[in-house]
């Protein structure tokens, strides 16, 4: 979950997320480097007392600087195309969920088992407990299954919503009339918080996600309870 | 792997039933046609076959996972109407094209 000092990435739930946090360090030090080797030659060129009024080119230096960059994105290019297509492969699920947006609400359809469906409304401030996250608690979790591949099928009943989990790397817009498809693994326990992430009106703010990872076991009792 | 100390429970097998294996056919993205194929199948194939025939029974698990209900029951309200935009055979007897 983000927190007031959340700079950075939230921490990973996820074995592809932890790769993205990776290779977004590795970025980020690169970026870092860059910045720093470029702030010092412009401050140096700012104070210093050089002249030359006849320089005109200087082939080596340029073939330097054009070749040493090029380098250098070949070393964020190819970790990052790699990561590209690992965030595409689908393995075979274990479970199918279903998360559809309304405004403004998700609700969950899971049919594997037992055929149920359910809302899944904010919280409001009135009705909080002091457990409760303001804002990013609902009143009926998705329950999924953590070391188990799940497929997220995301649609909508009315405008565009966006189901989001940052914790699992998932971004996926919720299009009415379209069906999209996204599979991801848990690895461990817990509760996952996320937000509708595509401008939906007015409560777009108000409609939250809440993943509750338990394992497979308290999963299945789950279903058999909720499909009571 | 340290197995979680859970409350035993011998009702309940251990493995979940998994839910259907991915398409190769719709590796992609977007899985509208995936569901509208399933949900045409099924139909065509209890009107071939029968309702409870085995191999009808995996076009229903298939578009009941992938489906969104209302989608669903939208599609059957039209199949009741005749209106549903597939060809579906009229009866076991009376398809000759497949
Ligand atoms: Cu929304």
């Amino acid at each position: 979950m983000a927190t007031w000092n959340t700079l950075l990435l939230q921490d990973s739930a996820s074995p592809l997320m932890e790769q993205l946090t990776f290779f977004h360090n590795h970025a980020l030090l690169i970026l870092l480097m860059i910045t720093v080797l470029v702030g010092y030659l412009m401050s140096t060129l700012f104070f210093n007392k050089f002249n030359y009024r006849f320089l005109l080119e200087g082939q080596t230096i340029e073939l330097i600087w054009t070749i040493l960059p090029a380098i250098t994105l070949i070393f964020i290019a190819l970790p990052s195309l790699h990561l590209l297509y690992l965030l595409d492969e689908v393995n075979n699920p274990l479970v199918t969920v279903k998360a559809i947006g309304h405004q403004w609400y998700w609700s969950y359809e899971y049919n594997d088992f037992k055929k149920f469906e359910f809302d899944s409304y904010m919280i409001p401030q009135t009705n909080m407990h002091p457990s409760t996250f303001r804002l990013l608690d609902v009143d009926n979790r998705t329950v999924l299954p953590y070391n188990s591949q799940i497929r997220m099928i995301v649609s909508s009943a009315d405008v565009i919503h966006s189901w989001t989990i940052p914790a699992l790397s998932v971004k996926i817009d919720a299009t009415p009339g379209r069906l999209n498809q996204i599979s991801f693994l848990i690895n461990r326990t817990g509760l996952l918080f996320g937000q509708c992430s595509e401008i939906c009106g007015a409560n777009h703010s108000f409609m939250p996600i809440t993943i509750e990872s338990i394992s497979p076991s308290y999963f299945i009792k789950w279903i058999n309870k909720m499909s009571q | 792997m340290s197995e979680e100390n859970e409350p035993p429970t011998p009702e309940e097998p251990e493995n979940l039933p998994e839910t259907i294996p991915i398409d190769p056919r719709f590796p992609n993205t977007n899985q509208t046609r995936y569901c509208y194929v399933m949900f045409a199948d099924y139909h065509r194939c209890i009107q071939l076959f029968d309702a409870e025939h085995a191999d009808c029974k995996y076009f229903q698990r298939a578009y009941k996972a992938v489906c969104p209900n209302f989608w669903i029951e939208k599609w059957e309200g039209q199949i009741n109407d005749g209106i549903f935009p597939y060809p579906l055979p009229k009866d076991k007897k009376s398809d000759t094209k497949k």
